[in-house]
């Protein structure tokens, strides 16, 4: 086993016990990159140098006696739309080519403060819209299960990068599925946290009332600790919620009994493909088998949340984007006759398709005579999603469903059909909308794609849910569904 | 739908190509979304913010912002410690 396909809670008893340093885990990383990195492309900028620096001071310290946090020396990719004092920052996009962060992000400061390395930053669909990594100006990144397929997106980056050993853990942003839909496409664990549990404080805002950072790593546990981690009340965050963070990870072999488990009636409906359904129905034996009473659970406003996302968060990125013209920062021009002019050359030539056409879509559904018709009608029936998980949640307290109707699909597949894009995201957008908290765990089965399996919670329900996808996972390595990287 | 309206109101200038496979993408896209139309809203209040939204205080007390050079580095143009644009008209 090498040392790069080990997870963080491992690697970091490893270090802590002197069985391992810290320079001999980020050189594993390192080489897995030099190995992979030239077709996966999971970076953007690896800062191979740096960190090596950081875990030399970082076992010079351990050698020394000093009692350093569990996970100092482990190295974590961080999705490019999080900002790193004095680092680059893009959204794989051109607009933001040259722009440095001036400060870190909540999220950085706690990573740093646990001494956690910094191994680079991830490639993404540019400003975090899509669902395969295809939209970034700076190339595709390609799943390391299969690398004809998709990698998943917004932040299919980080999880390519975690799925192949090029990081241990990463953090990625998730606005309708692009932590948990890259997950399950690369078979790792992706947590979307409740609606102001994370600050987003240094995260580029795309739609900010959907938005929320999480981990991507290659366990239950990792997650759990990750987030234990990240999560917390920011000052510089006026949407964080004032909540003590509880210690996830040591409650992870707590009993389940008492936790209501639901299963999505509708995660068989049309569009799902046979091996997703198949894989729902193994978890759903599974719990049968260990007698856990499953309960089916239906969500009449189902088919309405995506045409509701896709109205809603093109609305907010349409606001949240227009602050890229050329100005403050960023690509600029230099021939330009006024500012107007400015605006739209910066912006023609530094945004890609797909955010034009998100920009295009949100102007429109904000402007005056379509505002109503479009955008409002979406924030009512947002209501009714909500309702429909607060009529579930007095019966069950987690809901199993697939994370995406589809495995990983190939390369180009979708790229030409928007509407055939956005409905990879169409079981994951519901958790966004209510603001509520969801995992993707990695079911394999015969050699084949791994499959989603996708648990949400209530609003801060995230310990049901890690107590419940802990004891999935240990049943799926009972049965030779798990993959391990 | 006159998308190159959208265009301009979003400060984006696009080819004739472009403007037409945005108009075709653009109409399926909305033919979706009409589906919203057929769920009844009426007495539904919109849900702008899933969290009670608040604005919350903090004590009045001068506290370090980021450094003026570092935010004037990452503009494009800068002069005599201000950002320089174009002709506003």
């Amino acid at each position: 086993m090498e040392l790069f396909e080990l997870p963080a809670w491992k690697l970091g008893k490893m270090m802590e016990s002197g069985e391992v340093t810290a320079v001999e885990v980020v050189e594993s990383v390192l080489s897995r990159i030099e190995e992979r990195e030239e077709i996966l492309h999971c970076y953007n900028e690896v800062y191979g140098e740096e960190a090596l620096q950081e875990a030399e001071e970082i076992d010079k310290r351990r050698k020394g006696g000093e009692k350093l946090p569990p996970f100092a020396g482990i190295p974590v990719a961080v999705k490019d739309n999080i900002c790193v004092k004095g680092k680059d920052i893009t959204c794989s996009s051109k607009i933001l080519k040259g722009f440095i962060s001036p400060y870190d992000a909540t999220v950085i400061r706690k990573i740093k403060s646990q001494k956690m390395i910094i191994i680079g930053r991830t490639n993404m669909d540019e400003f975090a819209m899509g669902s395969s990594t295809e939209n970034s100006a700076y190339g595709v990144t390609r799943n390391p299960l299969d690398t004809s397929k998709v990698p998943g997106g917004s932040s299919g980056g980080s999880a390519a990068a975690v799925a192949s050993g090029e990081a241990i853990v990463a953090l990625g942003s998730d606005t309708g599925g692009s932590i948990r839909q890259p997950a399950a496409f690369c078979g790792v664990v992706g947590f979307k946290p409740t609606y102001g549990l994370v600050s987003r404080y240094g995260l580029i805002a795309f739609a900010s009332s959907l938005d929320q950072i999480g981990p991507i790593t290659k366990d239950v546990r990792d997650a759990a600790a990750m987030l234990e981690i990240i999560a917390g009340k920011d000052n510089y965050d006026s949407t964080s919620l004032p909540v003590k963070v509880p210690h996830y990870s040591t409650m992870l072999e707590d009993d389940i009994s008492e936790i209501r488990v639901g299963i999505m009636e509708e995660y068989n409906a049309e569009g799902v493909s046979e091996e997703v359904i198949e894989g729902i129905e193994e978890v759903i034996d599974i719990f049968r088998t260990m007698r856990v009473n499953v309960k089916s659970v239906s969500f009449p406003h189902m088919e309405y949340a995506l045409p509701c996302y896709y109205i809603i968060a093109p609305a907010e990125a349409s606001s949240n984007l227009a602050r890229y013209d050329g100005v403050q920062y960023g690509i600029s021009e230099e021939t330009v006759e006024d500012i107007r002019e400015l605006y739209r050359k910066v912006r023609t030539s530094g945004f890609g398709k797909e955010v034009k056409r998100r920009i295009m879509m949100g102007t429109y559904v904000l402007s005056s005579g379509y505002y109503d018709a479009f955008y409002l009608k979406a924030q009512k029936v947002r209501t009714l999603i909500r309702h429909d998980f607060e009529r579930a949640f007095k019966d069950v307290d987690v809901i199993i469903g697939p994370t995406s109707p589809t495995v990983a699909f190939g390369i180009g597949e979708r790229t030409a059909d928007p509407i055939s894009m956005y409905l990879s995201d169409i079981f994951t957008i519901p958790a966004n909308l209510a603001g509520i908290s969801a995992i993707s765990i990695p079911l394999f089965k015969d050699g084949n794609l791994p499959v989603g399996i996708h648990i949400v919670g209530k609003a801060l329900g995230e310990i049901d849910i890690l107590k419940v996808s802990y004891k999935l996972e240990q049943e799926l390595k009972e049965r030779g569904l798990y993959h391990g990287i | 739908m006159d998308v190159r309206h959208i265009a301009k109101l979003s400060n984006l200038e696009l080819t004739e190509d472009e403007l037409r496979e945005m108009e075709e993408h653009f109409n399926a896209i909305m033919e979706y979304f009409k589906k919203l139309s057929s769920v009844d809203t009426e007495r539904v209040e919109p849900t702008f913010y899933v969290i009670k939204h608040q604005t919350p205080m903090r004590e009045d007390r001068v506290e370090k912002g980021l450094e003026r050079e570092d935010v004037l580095g990452i503009a494009p143009h800068t002069e005599g410690g201000y950002i320089r644009v174009p002709r506003i008209r």
